[in-house]
């Protein structure tokens, strides 16, 4: 995917892709196929949340950064085929990377003796 | 094609497991495994269709750091619950 | 069909990010927000992936999600665990502040739903694309950023640099952690690395794909969040002495370069074609450093120790 690809995706949006059939993707472009599970996943995850949040300690809204850390980087990756931008999965990295930095952050908060 | 779609529905396995799921720790084990096989299935599936080497060893990097990422942070959740007294 | 999947998408994630962003806002246990804040922020980090922005996709993810979760932990280790009802949760000033909230959304919603429906716009994104060669990076948001806009920049750094004076002003460190057990000193071990890695990767890459210097300065300074984290006080920074060099190195350097090409006759930040890639380039490292020592020294909370205190405390 060379920098003119690149220059091309961030100048055009999202609803000239969708509905010029003739303008920088066709509309039966295979990616847009992984839009199916692309809902899928964020669906799950919406349920994941619904769950993660409304639980009673502390540690099941830390389940919600773990669910969000995994689930959006599985989006991230799914997104970064559909909207052809190879960049998102440079953006999964460190979704992961930092997923892991805040749990610890959250978990070793309790853990010190002032 | 096939293989993402089983990865999104070992997703939704394990997202279905945190809603069913009693206790905080068998919660953790279905949020990890299973979301991160899920990933794994999902990275593979887009690596066979990226056709491209770099992309795939990207995608499979991006894998093995969320494993390693979620398995030490499950087991610090679960570490800070036992300290706490948490059931 | 594919129009309505990406509709539904949309409506998924806007829905989301409405009740996450409510439920941060309207907890009544401070960290049970700060959680759903750190929720908050990664999702709007994958709203702007979804928007085809994966600059600030990056940003949102490591200063957005992931800093601004650390900090306000931080925070929080002085502060009560709950808010009590304080005069900003109800009575007349939370509804004008509910009303006006409102107003700005509903005005934005509609600046924006004109601006696309306008028909032939005069686009600035096309007079960047048309100049981004003489420009010296090929990344528009790089050459936004450090070229055309490379003042605005610069007075974002001496922001930065103001605040974390600030910082310093204010007090002593916070206290220190216990040193890491086995698990999470593994955890340090390899993800400190990487996270530098990345950093370094981010920073060379914004030249010509999206990165830059917030982002790699970002991660840095979450790398130096984990040592903090693991026991070690001065959280891998350098000396004091270092420390103040590197603070000001941001500001310090933009405002050298911008001088020196004064010195050819043109303006102040008037890069010269064929060295604004090089300049670039030296102003982003030091950007890089300077925003990740003033992001460490913010989660320290103030003065650091010295580097020869740089061990976690017995």
């Amino acid at each position: 995917m060379n920098c003119a690809d690149w220059n091309r995706q961030c100048c055009v949006s999202i609803h000239t892709q969708i509905k010029s059939p003739d303008g920088v993707f066709a509309i039966i472009n295979p990616q847009l196929l992984l839009l199916f599970p692309a809902l899928l996943l964020l669906l799950t995850m919406v349920l994941g949340l619904l769950r993660a949040l409304q639980g009673p300690s502390l540690q099941d809204r830390m389940l919600s950064v773990l669910l969000l850390g995994t689930g959006g980087a599985g989006l991230l990756l799914l997104l970064s085929f559909i909207l052809e931008q190879p960049a998102l999965i440079d953006v999964a990295l460190v979704l992961a990377l930092l997923a892991a930095m805040t749990a610890a952050a959250l978990t070793r908060r309790e853990t010190d003796d002032d | 094609m096939l293989i993402i779609v089983t990865g999104v529905g070992f997703f939704a396995a394990g997202s279905i497991g945190l809603l069913r799921l009693p206790d905080l720790h068998s919660r953790l084990h279905a949020l990890t495994k299973a979301d991160n096989l899920g990933l794994g299935l999902i990275a593979i599936g887009l690596a066979l269709l990226s056709g491209s080497l770099v992309i795939a060893i990207k995608l499979l990097l991006v894998w093995i750091l969320v494993l390693a990422g979620s398995a030490a942070s499950a087991h610090l959740i679960a570490q800070q619950a036992l300290r706490r007294g948490h059931d | 069909m594919v129009v309505h999947l990406w509709n539904l998408l949309d409506l998924v994630l806007a829905g989301l990010v409405v009740a996450l962003g409510w439920s941060a806002v309207a907890s009544s246990d401070l960290k049970r927000g700060v959680v759903l804040f750190i929720a908050f922020g990664l999702l709007l980090a994958i709203i702007w992936a979804r928007l085809n922005a994966p600059d600030l996709a990056l940003a949102e993810a490591a200063i957005g999600a992931g800093l601004s979760g650390a900090l306000l932990l931080a925070a929080l280790r002085d502060e009560p665990a709950s808010v009590g009802d304080t005069g900003f949760t109800q009575g007349p000033v939370a509804w004008a502040t509910a009303v006006f909230s409102l107003v700005v959304a509903v005005s934005f919603a509609w600046a924006l739903l004109h601006a696309h429906a306008a028909g032939d716009p005069i686009r600035l994104a096309d007079e960047v694309i048309a100049h981004l060669e003489q420009s010296g990076v090929s990344n528009p948001v790089t050459a936004v950023l450090l070229n055309y806009r490379a003042y605005d920049t610069l007075l974002e750094l001496a922001v930065l640099l103001a605040a974390v004076l600030g910082i310093m002003a204010v007090g002593p460190a916070r206290p220190t952690y216990k040193p890491a057990g086995p698990l999470f000193g593994a955890l340090v071990t390899w993800l400190v690395p990487l996270l530098i890695v990345t950093g370094g990767y981010l920073l060379w890459v914004g030249a010509h794909a999206p990165g830059g210097a917030f982002q790699a300065g970002a991660l840095l300074a979450a790398a130096a969040v984990l040592l903090r984290l693991g026991g070690y006080p001065g959280a891998g920074l350098p000396g004091s002495l270092v420390q103040r060099w590197l603070l000001v190195s941001g500001v310090g350097v933009f405002i050298t370069v911008g001088l020196l090409v004064t010195v050819e006759g043109r303006a102040f930040l008037q890069y010269s074609h064929g060295w604004s890639g090089m300049l670039i380039l030296l102003i982003e490292i030091a950007a890089t450093l300077a925003i990740a020592t003033t992001l460490a020294l913010a989660y320290i909370g103030g003065r650091a120790l010295s580097s020869q205190h740089d061990r976690p405390e017995q």
